[in-house]
């Protein structure tokens, strides 16, 4: 192969690729090797799901590998006796099997659209395995177990076998990565609060950019767990960043929402504050700030920007102290939890369309009349399941058309004109090499789908001795390409949910929660908490494709106003709960009845009331009722600023 | 003396003694690790998965050893 070594700064290439993207390359071959080499040694029936399953765990870090390597050996445990029980019900009747594992697959599908990263995966798993260890085996149903059984040890062999060339080629850790990724989410966290406080006007897709940015970062903070003996301290800091920089970017929105002549010089410092990246003065201009609050400020703007500083520099010193103890392995000063939110109405559709997809391919399959058709109905199955997975489904349809033929072409070269008959152990390993290293090395540019590495061991399917069986291979193929084909026009045709409706369900569900809200429905989470999960919902409304570019702001604008509102609310019934434990529930009421009728002038009335009778409480009975006071004028205001108002069914919708 | 290994009997399915050993030693890393994040195990090897790895077959060895 002819190398070229490029050296332009710091970043090493060879032949086009970065050093990096060879060690994984590399690592991902040796424990492909390693692997199959022990499921050969140990006499394992299936011993390519060995190398398979080091291809489905070939991510960049440690820590994802290892979460996804525990949730494959849990959920292929519960697929297998998924199995036994679906097949055990229906031993004699094929199309009653198919629908039951049609349906255990749909379900599986369901609960994985409820979940996120690697637990996603571990649903959908439990589903497919059925495919592999009892559809594929129909016709002698009574290898299901020893076919359950050889499956679950070729998995737990390769998972041994990638933990090791993992641990001793010292694969990357998730939190050094992790730790980059919230640093610059947190610097543009800073520069998005600059911007506002020299004047700009928010945009509302930097902000929703910002907040999928952040909330994206949710699956590699749960997966820091697996890494290393202090990775739960990790990840609890990880997770209180990501809570800090989304109620930070919270904060900034409620600043932006202000006049912009309020307190300039108040403005400046905060904006030379931040700017020095909150250096020792920060803590004097926070107390600052809390003077100017305990003082309480003539015009109810001035004291909303005060509050609102406040709120942003205490966030971004929480997001700094919580990043710098993700790096120090220190559990942080505040554990939150950070729940995401899942469209159940597209996991319905999805387990729906999953259900759907394996009944009308198997009734296909069977109309073919064709030998292996049950595996063809098997990878629509697998395949439905992945795709479900994948943040756009049809993307992943797109991209498994293109990878699915590649690796039939790779396993069948590979395998008839390299190997060509021989069945020594090294020559596999080195026919092998080519193709697992160049899938391996365009995964890691993103040009390829993942399920080249997965069906190259699939189709090559190495066994001991090799069997060289061109029909075998010549169906084998026919049935993959045929499936992702069938996935791809099933995909478009069953229940297809479009950008438009997933957009809808967003907004619809966003409207949904703020009534709830506004009549009192209170969740047990910490403000902060449901904030984060708000933030999921507009970060995946962000991820969707525009239709037009002033459609999708239009959008983002209005899910953000929904965010901005609910925040407002949540935080007046937080305060008026504080000083009703602070009054034993005298003053309260009447706060309470205005944020249910949501109008503007009784709001202000009842923060007015508020002010007045707060004057015969102690100290910090008066602290709370002016923090409770200006949280209801700051409801009013958001209802006068919005043209949505605070009545979620005044909200139009395209 | 031959050293003879434990057999788990799991409803008529034989489990090979390897595999009990190699889950226990597992489950007893598990119960380790609030005890290695105290002791800062991770800050004292300049690669803690390979440490922790050492560890792991330590413990398997040793418990292959003693049962």
């Amino acid at each position: 192969m002819a190398a070229t070594i490029a050296q332009s700064g710091r970043t090493v290439t060879i032949a086009g690729f970065p050093l990096p993207a060879w060690a994984f390359a590399l690592r991902i071959w040796g424990a492909m090797m390693v692997a199959l080499y022990a499921a050969f040694w140990l006499q394992l029936e299936s011993a390519s799901s060995a190398a398979v399953t080091v291809g489905i765990l070939a991510l960049q870090t440690r820590g994802q590998a290892y979460e996804k390597a525990l949730y494959r050996i849990v959920c292929t445990v519960i697929g297998v006796v998924a199995s036994f029980v679906i097949a055990g019900l229906f031993p004699q009747t094929r199309e009653l099997f198919l629908i039951g594992f049609a349906g255990w697959l749909g379900v599986c599908v369901y609960v994985g659209g409820l979940l996120d990263g690697n637990r996603a995966y571990g649903a959908v798993l439990a589903g497919y395995t059925v495919a592999v260890v009892a559809v594929m085996q129909i016709d002698s149903p009574q290898n299901i177990f020893l076919a359950g059984v050889n499956r679950g040890a070729a998995i737990v062999v390769g998972i041994a076998a990638l933990a090791l060339v993992s641990d001793v080629f010292a694969a990357p850790n998730l939190r050094t990565a992790l730790f980059a990724r919230l640093t610059a989410a947190h610097r543009r966290v800073r520069a998005f609060a600059l911007g506002i406080l020299r004047g700009e006007r928010a945009d509302p897709i930097q902000s929703a950019n910002l907040l999928r940015e952040i909330t994206a970062l949710h699956p590699d903070i749960t997966a820091l767990v697996a890494e290393s003996s202090d990775g739960s301290a990790r990840s609890a800091a990880a997770r209180s960043a990501a809570v800090a920089l989304v109620a930070e970017v919270s904060a900034v929105g409620a600043l932006a929402s202000l006049p912009l002549t309020t307190l300039p010089s108040l403005r400046r410092t905060l904006g030379e504050a931040l700017a020095d990246g909150l250096g020792e003065e920060s803590r004097t201009l926070q107390l600052r700030l809390r003077q100017h609050a305990d003082v309480g400020h003539p015009d109810p703007h001035d004291a909303l920007f005060v509050r609102h500083a406040v709120e942003l520099l205490v966030e971004d010193r929480r997001a700094q102290d919580a990043i710098e103890d993700l790096e120090a392995g220190r559990p942080p000063s505040r554990l939150v939890s950070a729940p995401i939110y899942r469209s159940r109405r597209a996991a319905v559709r999805n387990g729906l369309r999953a259900f759907l997809a394996v009944l009308i391919s198997a009734i296909l399959f069977s109309l073919g009349g064709w030998p292996f058709a049950v595996q063809g109905v098997a990878l629509v199955g697998i395949t439905i399941a992945f795709s479900a997975n994948a943040p756009n489904p049809r993307a992943f349809a797109a991209g498994a058309i293109i990878a699915m033929p590649i690796a039939v072409v790779l396993a069948g070269v590979t395998q008839f004109l390299i190997l060509d008959g021989v069945d020594q152990f090294p020559l596999l390993a080195i026919a092998m090499a080519p193709s697992v290293l160049g899938i391996a090395l365009l995964l890691t540019t993103g040009t390829l789908s993942p399920l080249a590495l997965v069906f190259f061991p699939v189709l090559l399917s190495p066994t001991n001795p090799q069997a060289y069986n061109p029909e075998t291979y010549l169906f084998s193929s026919l049935m993959a390409i045929t499936s992702v084909i069938l996935l791809f026009v099933l995909l478009r045709t069953v229940l297809p949910t479009s950008d438009a409706l997933q957009r809808r369900w967003y907004l619809t569900s966003g409207r949904a929660e703020l009534r709830d809200l506004l009549a009192g429905g209170r969740s047990q989470r910490l403000d902060d908490e449901a904030l984060f999960r708000d933030a999921d919902r507009i970060g995946q409304l962000a991820a969707l494709h525009p239709a037009a570019a002033d459609e999708h702001r239009d959008d983002l604008r209005q899910a953000l106003d929904l965010f901005g509102r609910a925040a407002a609310v949540r935080r007046v019934r937080t305060t008026l709960a504080e000083l009703s434990a602070l009054t034993g529930g005298h003053l309260v009421g009447e706060g309470y009845s205005a944020l249910a009728a949501g109008a503007p002038l009784g709001l202000r009335r009842a923060a007015a009331d508020l002010a007045r009778s707060a004057t015969g409480l102690d100290h910090d009975g008066q602290a709370a009722a002016r923090a409770a006071s200006l949280d209801l004028i700051w409801a009013a205001f958001l209802i006068d600023a919005s043209p949505f108002g605070l009545d979620p069914h005044g909200s139009t919708t395209p | 003396m031959m050293h003879s290994f434990p057999e788990l009997t799991i409803d008529g399915v034989l489990v090979a003694p390897f595999v009990v050993y190699a889950g226990a030693a597992l489950a007893i890393l598990a119960v380790l690790r609030p005890f290695l994040r105290l002791v800062a195990f991770d800050r004292a090897f300049s690669n803690p998965p390979v440490a922790e790895l050492s560890l792991y077959v330590l413990v398997l060895a040793l418990l292959v050893a003693l049962f």
